[in-house]
């Protein structure tokens, strides 16, 4: 494009000025403050955890009650089965410890925060902090909704068709296989979970950070509690087994509360990942633990078929 | 450092102060080249001493190149290319000579290995070459043959000038040197640089990067396996306008603020898609790079002067060295001479200039082959691996998927073409229409407000924060 200005115009600043914010205010009146659907984009992983951070950071950091973890917290539960007062940060290829510090960072106090153990061997995401919370920013970006990245205009019409076109019907049903019949299908990709090996450095290295960030939500008055939802046989074995030591040793007063095998069918995709049935059990289970009321959101329709 | 972080607007605010506090062309030099250093140094300290020795390597090189005898100074030449491309084939290429995971290895070389790729290198190397040759041919291009550290500083700020430094455009010294002269904060065009750096910002953030959110998964065969063809396709013409979006959108925004210090890069982009032949497309795509890779490399090797086979050769190995400048990768050679074929054909053919071999109405076709052929070029940009081209082939073989079949399909697929059509917009051919009159004056007395729409539509409407593409590169 070419100029007809050559030096610095004050009044066309002022116009450019008045046109954005002019803009802003426009998208701010129309944009809805929740769509039928705020579920995740199937983005890059980057993306998704940029956008699930944000998401939590700029519109239900309120939430009484977090569940951090990693990919394996997406079922716990169906991202479009979280009761109203329940919030969750499933990031993928990450773990709780970057959900907690995305907590720590929003400054606010949930009543009770549950942190997913399986995956808490992996560090904070840094580059994923410091984009979320870039100082001043993320704070402008809370207060104008139009700024903020699930209320892109894109994502809008994303969430909007996806809505229309796949109504979710608030009903998850239990496969319709048996456990036995259901593991056995699935038993190649437990393989490489049932793996054992040992991770004493990255055992030390982690933690302090989880340590540090426990005791700081604690003393602002939140309930921390621990859950496992995988595979027994992988939890009883090395990385696992030793983690959970350490974590019951330097955090004897933050409950572990391992998915009820022993009572109720739990299916796994790969010893880690949760069916949405029994991702909705567990969850139901932890609240019922924690003794946190909720409304539920989907019905679970139990299944005829059991082990006998 | 990603000049869409704000971070490179608060540094680059700070450089722009300090360098017009004062008239001197020296005080202006040395601030602008230590502003771009210490810029450059926030992406790691071994990066920055890496520089340094390109930079101390081009400028003794070109020093002597322009103040000894022609015979010292060919040598010089020789010695101070190579020693350039030794660096940058260290850096850039050792995976492809030692391509097994690094901790395989042992001792230093392991840790060489595990160095990450210097960010900018091919660039600063292009522009390393580029000040060597045309000293060669040109002495008169250093401003300071009679004071080293002078020229050690012109040259500093050649090769690490912020704006252009990690992917271009690719300025040749020729260019660069003359314009380093003092600088008046009146003389700036202001409406042209923040044009171009709005209109740059919008194509990065707002159409490349809200695009590549929805072409991502064409980056792993498990994520688009079993997708809806339709999907598939929407998706590879979505990267065709991504890839422009957002190397065009960097392009523009290089060069907007480097008017803000008085300094003019040269065009990257002429409206590519409209090309009537590969020719024609490597005329407006990647302008500088096509016009370094024709005077440094193409004509050196001997052009088209030594026979049509011979022609055909350079093309190839010109396109093919191109191609694996953009990448330590086999798959950027393949797609390298996938172009260097292409232009052989042409050639072969007589149909390579627009407007030949035809009607004008041949124009209608040979636009859409045109494109077709590049679009498939940069699948091997966006699959990971070259193997993949066979799998997504294959996902064509299976009977047609209707975009209803997927929940993800009837989502994206209309956004795709949405963010595409604006695109579409930046090649309507209406140059001609800016210099008429009434447009004319309906383009100034709009433009602040048009601007102030795409300021609001980019802090509303950015995807998630990308790094460019080229910046791989």
């Amino acid at each position: 494009m070419h100029s007809s200005i050559s030096s610095f115009s004050l009044p066309a600043c002022l116009k450019a000025v008045a046109a954005a914010a002019a803009t802003v205010a426009m998208v701010w009146v129309v944009v809805p403050n929740h769509m039928p659907s705020d579920t995740v984009l199937p983005l890059s992983v980057e993306a998704t955890n940029e956008f699930v951070v944000e998401q939590y950071a700029n519109a239900y950091r309120e939430k009484p009650v977090v569940i951090v973890g990693s990919s394996i917290t997406t079922m716990i539960p169906h991202p479009d089965c979280v009761p109203d007062n329940v919030i969750t940060l499933p990031l993928q290829g990450r773990s709780g410890l970057t959900g907690l510090e995305a907590i720590l960072r929003t400054g606010t106090h949930p009543e009770v925060v549950f942190v997913e153990v399986s995956t808490l061997l992996t560090a904070v995401d840094e580059v994923l902090i410091k984009e979320v919370f870039t100082p001043f920013y993320w704070q402008l970006r809370s207060l104008i909704r139009p700024l903020q990245y699930n209320r892109n205009w894109v994502v809008l019409l994303y969430q909007t068709k996806i809505a229309e076109s796949a109504p979710f019907n608030h009903v998850i049903e239990f496969p319709s296989k048996t456990l036995d019949q259901w593991n056995l299908e699935h038993a190649a990709q437990f393989v490489a979970g049932l793996r054992e090996a040992r991770n004493d450095e990255a055992i030390r290295i982690v933690t302090p950070d989880i340590i540090s960030r426990v005791r700081a939500l604690q003393r602002q008055g939140t309930r921390v509690i621990f859950f496992d939802p995988i595979d027994p046989r992988i939890r009883n074995q090395s990385p696992n087994k030793d983690l959970r030591a350490i974590l019951k040793t330097e955090l004897p007063d933050v409950p572990m509360v391992d998915a009820p095998d022993d009572t109720v069918s739990i299916y796994r995709h790969d010893g880690f990942h949760l069916d949405s049935s029994s991702g909705l059990q567990f969850f139901n289970y932890l609240m019922n633990y924690a003794g946190v009321p909720f409304t539920p959101k989907c019905q679970l329709i139990p299944s005829p078929k059991t082990n006998n | 450092m990603l000049s869409t972080d704000p971070v490179f607007y608060l540094c680059g605010g700070a450089i722009f102060i300090l360098f017009y506090s004062s008239r001197s062309v020296l005080f202006q030099t040395f601030v602008l080249s230590a502003g771009s250093l210490a810029m450059y140094a926030t992406e790691g300290l071994p990066f920055l001493f890496l520089l340094l020795v390109s930079s101390g390597l081009t400028s003794a090189s070109s020093f002597l190149i322009a103040t000894t005898s022609r015979r010292t100074a060919k040598i010089i030449l020789v010695a101070g290319i190579a020693l350039n491309l030794l660096i940058l084939g260290a850096f850039k290429y050792k995976h492809l000579l030692f391509p097994a995971s690094p901790p395989l290895y042992s001792g230093m070389l392991r840790e060489f290995l595990e160095l990450a790729l210097p960010i900018g290198i091919s660039f600063y190397t292009f522009h390393a070459i580029s000040l060597l040759v045309d000293t060669w041919r040109t002495p008169d291009v250093l401003r300071h043959r009679d004071n080293f550290l002078r020229h050690c500083l012109d040259t500093a700020l050649y090769l690490s000038f912020f704006p252009q430094l990690v992917a271009g455009p690719i300025t040749k010294g020729k260019m660069f040197f003359p314009q380093m002269v003092a600088k008046r904060l009146s003389e700036i065009p202001w409406a042209d640089a923040l044009t171009n750096i709005i209109v740059g910002m919008f194509l990065k953030r707002v159409i490349a990067d809200n695009l590549n959110l929805l072409t991502v998964q064409l980056t792993d065969p498990r994520f688009y396996s079993g997708k809806p063809q339709g999907e598939l396709i929407a998706m590879i013409f979505g990267y065709s306008a991504q890839i422009f979006a957002d190397f065009a959108g960097y392009s523009l925004i290089a060069i907007g603020v480097a008017k803000l210090f008085g300094y003019r890069l040269p065009d990257n982009f002429n409206q590519p898609y409209l090309a009537q032949s590969i020719t024609d497309f490597w005329r407006r795509w990647h302008m500088s790079l096509s016009a370094w890779l024709r005077d440094y490399l193409y004509i050196p090797l001997g052009g088209n002067r030594f026979g049509p086979a011979r022609t055909y050769l350079n093309l190839l190995i010109v396109m093919g060295l191109g191609g694996l400048w953009h990448g330590a990768d086999w798959k950027f050679a393949v797609w390298g001479l996938w172009h260097g074929g292409l232009l052989a054909i042409e050639r072969l053919l007589g149909i390579g200039e627009p407007g030949r071999g035809g009607w004008a109405v041949l124009s209608l076709v040979r636009v859409p082959i045109t494109f077709l052929l590049v679009t498939f070029g940069w699948l091997l940009f966006r699959l990971e691996h070259l193997g993949d081209l066979m799998l997504l082939a294959q996902e064509f073989e299976h009977p047609w998927r209707p975009l209803s079949a997927t929940s993800s399909g009837r989502a994206s697929v209309p956004i795709i073409y949405m963010l595409a059509a604006v695109v579409v917009l930046f090649h309507l051919p209406l140059r001609g229409l800016r210099d008429y009159g009434p447009v004319k004056t309906l383009v100034s007395t709009t433009r602040p407000y048009v601007l102030g729409f795409l300021c609001a539509v980019i802090l509303m409407a950015s995807g998630s924060r990308h790094a460019f593409i080229y910046f791989q590169f």
